[in-house]
């Protein structure tokens, strides 16, 4: 038995050595979230799905902004439309991640009728979210460096071959960048279309509904209390807007209701198409570039500091 | 809870260090031990389903002893009955019922007649098929004078539930199985070391091999219509090698669990697909299956004593409900009945055990005739893998179809990815071919070449396991 017990204990520290310079060295690129769970809490977020997970880039909102107009650096915060939806388990998520002591933090909130809609699963009467088992709200160390429980937790989510492809990287400022994007439109179109089937397919099994709604005022609320909060929409091409308006009709009279209630400015970019999409619906790196500074701009405008 | 995830990888050493380190070789607390944490194992799927593996485990001890106390042949039938009546109707209820009252249904509409059946909503209770094959075998043989009844509630319930064979097999015999219950089991380091060598084998043959080639299998079968002729073939094989992996790994790791614990479990895969016929393959294929219908089915049906007409009527009847076993629709029955008609030749020429021996087992490659035998048997069971996996009959014809039209046919348009896991296997596979398990390695000598196979096959988990949160037989 010593024997055996010796020779495990040999190959599980091996095996945990191999795991540990795989985090260390390649954590950015072979998961999409990874990255954010190894860095410490934060002051200022941006939040919402992979919309703005790819598409609105930190470090451009903290070039643009003196040092001291708000508490940086920006943190994107945000996932996928599957796993991050206005509701308890991102809200409180969040606000394990924020530093308790900020106050003068700066919070994008992107917004999208997917973000707040009822998922097939949810159950609002038993205080049920079907993203709830899903990172990072099935996370106890969200800043950990490696981190092994979102290694164990969220094994399926890693993409372990991209150690040598490295085709999209998350930054430590939780910006995940795509690289080496096809260029030829017949896949980039059946991307397209591949993205407007996942969305017809939410209108099918999801709907409207109030509770996230009101999960988002509550958000709001708390995030108020430790700096400034924007709401954004951001751009999408035309057919996937059609989808949304479609979806959820009046979204965005219920968006300025919002932020009308709750004392913050909404930013609509839905429509704003000049700006490069891949697929019709998540901005390339260098779309993003430019939205993100538009982002500012309109920040700016409006003298928020 | 899955044997690829990580709360089996902290479930396992938890009961193996109690096992071992608690119980201290106390045959009693380690049944216990067994017991409790195989029920824990049953019920983290679904707890509600752990009444009705309670209920199966009392029902055949209880006629069990019934039995055996009966002081008639009249009564000793009445319990033998009741159990095998309990235990298909249980298996009936939850797998079959819909699938009868459709077929029903859809007999009765062809006679002009409307019958609206109402369905049930039931979810399968995992590893439902195998628990009650499992006591079937058991009160068969005590009904046939074979064995005793077992009269330790604990030792019984452990033989039944034991959790490495739960779900998804293998079918285990009270005969090979209870005797090693009932006795001390000491720890016994190489049968341990080999344990862990299979899981790891076992995990790459599913983590590995078995899901890359499903995220092709599953986009290839969900719209065939999208693919050419030659990129459907290649899906057609890799669900080939996706069944395989995945159950052939599951019985891996099953098996290697068995032994840390000092249980061998019996052999379930035997490298199938270097089969020269398809008596062979079935000999190699869920071979506790495979006998389980031979011991309690083919040879009571009169096996192949009662001529060449019986032998013909009880082949096919044992293909045909060996893929009725398998799942409730025509997929699975017309599975078994190809394997049925690919045998039959084999059967009525008597050519069924040409191939008892282990291919090129005195060469290191094959003759040129094993080579064409091997490809021929591989077609033939691709071809019916086809039936197995789709959706419906007429998919699967569909498929078939379009996969066999010339004006279709063209280069694979698919990722050919998996073809490369493929060949490790079947290389390592065939290197190893007559050894128990892929990584038995117990021969070699030199203990760096050794664990440098071990880091091997992990770090190849590590990178190119494909994510997959089942086992394509915890269905059946």
């Amino acid at each position: 038995m010593k024997k055996f017990l010796v020779k495990s204990a040999v190959f599980f520290c091996i095996v945990l050595a191999v795991v540990t310079v795989v985090l260390l060295r390649y954590g950015a690129y072979i998961d999409y979230f990874y990255e954010k769970f190894t860095v410490g809490k934060q002051a200022s977020f941006i939040i919402g799905d992979s919309r703005s997970h790819q598409g609105i880039q930190p470090r451009v909102i903290d070039q643009y902004f003196n040092k001291g107009e708000f508490e940086g650096p920006m943190f994107n915060y945000s996932f996928t439309v599957s796993q991050a939806a206005y509701g308890k388990p991102y809200n409180e998520s969040i606000l394990k991640k924020l530093k308790p002591e900020t106050r003068n933090g700066l919070f994008i909130l992107t917004v999208n009728p997917w973000l707040l809609a009822e998922r097939s699963k949810d159950n609002p009467a038993q205080g049920v979210y079907e993203e709830a088992y899903s990172p990072p709200h099935n996370m106890w160390f969200d800043s950990m460096n490696p981190n092994y429980e979102y290694f164990i937790r969220n094994f399926y989510y890693l993409h372990l071959k991209a150690i040598v492809r490295k085709s999209s990287k998350l930054h430590k400022d939780g910006w995940l960048e795509e690289n080496n994007l096809p260029k030829d439109t017949v896949t980039l179109n059946a991307w397209k279309q591949n993205q407007l089937k996942i969305y017809r397919g939410f209108v099918r099994r999801w709907k409207p509904c109030q509770y996230r709604i009101d999960d988002l005022k509550t958000l709001i609320a708390e995030l108020k209390k430790h700096g400034k909060v924007y709401l954004v929409r951001t751009p999408v091409d035309n057919e996937l807007l059609a989808i949304e308006d479609n979806f959820w009709k009046g979204f965005d009279a219920e968006i300025d209701k919002v932020a009308q209630q709750s004392g913050v400015k909404y930013f609509n970019f839905s429509a704003a198409n000049s700006y490069r999409t891949y697929d019709g619906n998540h901005l390339d790196k260098y779309g993003g570039k430019l939205f993100t500074a538009r982002i500012c701009d309109s920040i700016n405008k409006y003298k928020a500091f | 809870m899955i044997f690829n995830s990580f709360e089996f990888l902290l479930f396992l050493p938890i009961v193996f260090a109690l096992y071992w380190f608690i119980a201290k070789g106390n045959t009693r607390y380690q049944n216990i031990i067994l017991l409790v944490s195989s029920y824990y194992f049953y019920a983290c799927w679904d707890w509600r389903f752990l009444f009705l593996l309670v209920f199966s485990t009392v029902l055949d001890y209880y006629t069990g002893l019934k039995m055996a106390e009966a002081d008639t042949r009249k009564m000793k039938r009445f319990w033998f009955w009741l159990s095998v009546t309990i235990n298909l109707g249980f298996l009936g209820v939850f797998k079959y019922y819909n699938f009868f009252a459709g077929s029903f249904a859809d007999l009765l509409s062809g006679f002009g007649f409307h019958a609206d059946f109402a369905t049930l909503n039931v979810i399968l209770p995992v590893g439902i098929s195998f628990y009650t094959f499992h006591g079937l075998s058991y009160v068969i043989d005590i009904y046939n004078d074979k064995i005793k009844p077992e009269k330790d509630f604990i030792d019984y319930s452990v033989f039944v539930c034991f959790f490495p064979l739960l779900v998804a097999g293998p079918i285990e015999r009270a005969t090979h199985l209870l005797p090693q219950i009932q006795r001390q089991r000491v720890f016994d380091y190489a049968k341990a070391a080999d344990g862990c060598r299979q899981i790891l084998w076992g995990l790459f043959m599913k983590v590995v091999v078995a899901d890359n080639c499903a995220t092709i299998v599953n986009e290839v079968f969900a719209d065939p219509d999208k693919y050419n002729g030659g990129s459907l073939a290649v899906g057609a094989v890799f669900f080939a090698f996706q069944i395989y992996g995945d159950f052939s790994g599951y019985s891996n790791i099953a098996l290697g669990t068995a032994r840390l614990f000092g249980v061998e479990l019996l052999r379930n895969f035997a490298f199938p697909y270097f089969s020269r016929d398809i008596a062979e393959f079935w000999r190699r294929w869920h071979i506790s299956l495979s006998t389980w219908f031979r011991d309690y089915l083919y040879i009571p049906l009169g096996g192949s004593k009662g001529g060449m007409k019986m032998q013909i009527r009880n082949t096919l009847i044992i293909f045909l409900v060996s893929g009725f076993w398998h799942g409730a629709n025509w997929t699975f029955i017309i599975w078994g009945l190809l394997n049925a008609i690919y045998i039959m030749p084999l059967v009525i020429f008597r050519m069924n055990r040409n191939n008892t021996d282990t291919v090129a087992q005195n060469s290191f490659f094959p003759s040129v005739k094993e080579i064409f035998q091997i490809a021929v048997t591989f077609a033939a069971t691709t071809l019916a893998w086809i039936f197995f996996r789709a959706e419906s009959v007429t998919a699967a014809f569909h498929y078939i179809k379009r996969m066999l039209t010339p004006a279709f046919y063209g280069k694979p348009e698919i990722d050919l990815k998996p073809f490369i896991f493929i060949a490790i296997l079947l290389g390592v596979e065939w290197l190893q071919r007559t050894k128990k398990h892929g990584l038995e390695l117990s021969n070699v000598k030199i203990t760096p070449v050794r664990w440098a196979a071990y880091i091997a096959v992990f770090v190849i988990i590590l990178l190119f396991g494909a994510s997959s949160d089942s086992f394509i037989y915890f269905q059946f």
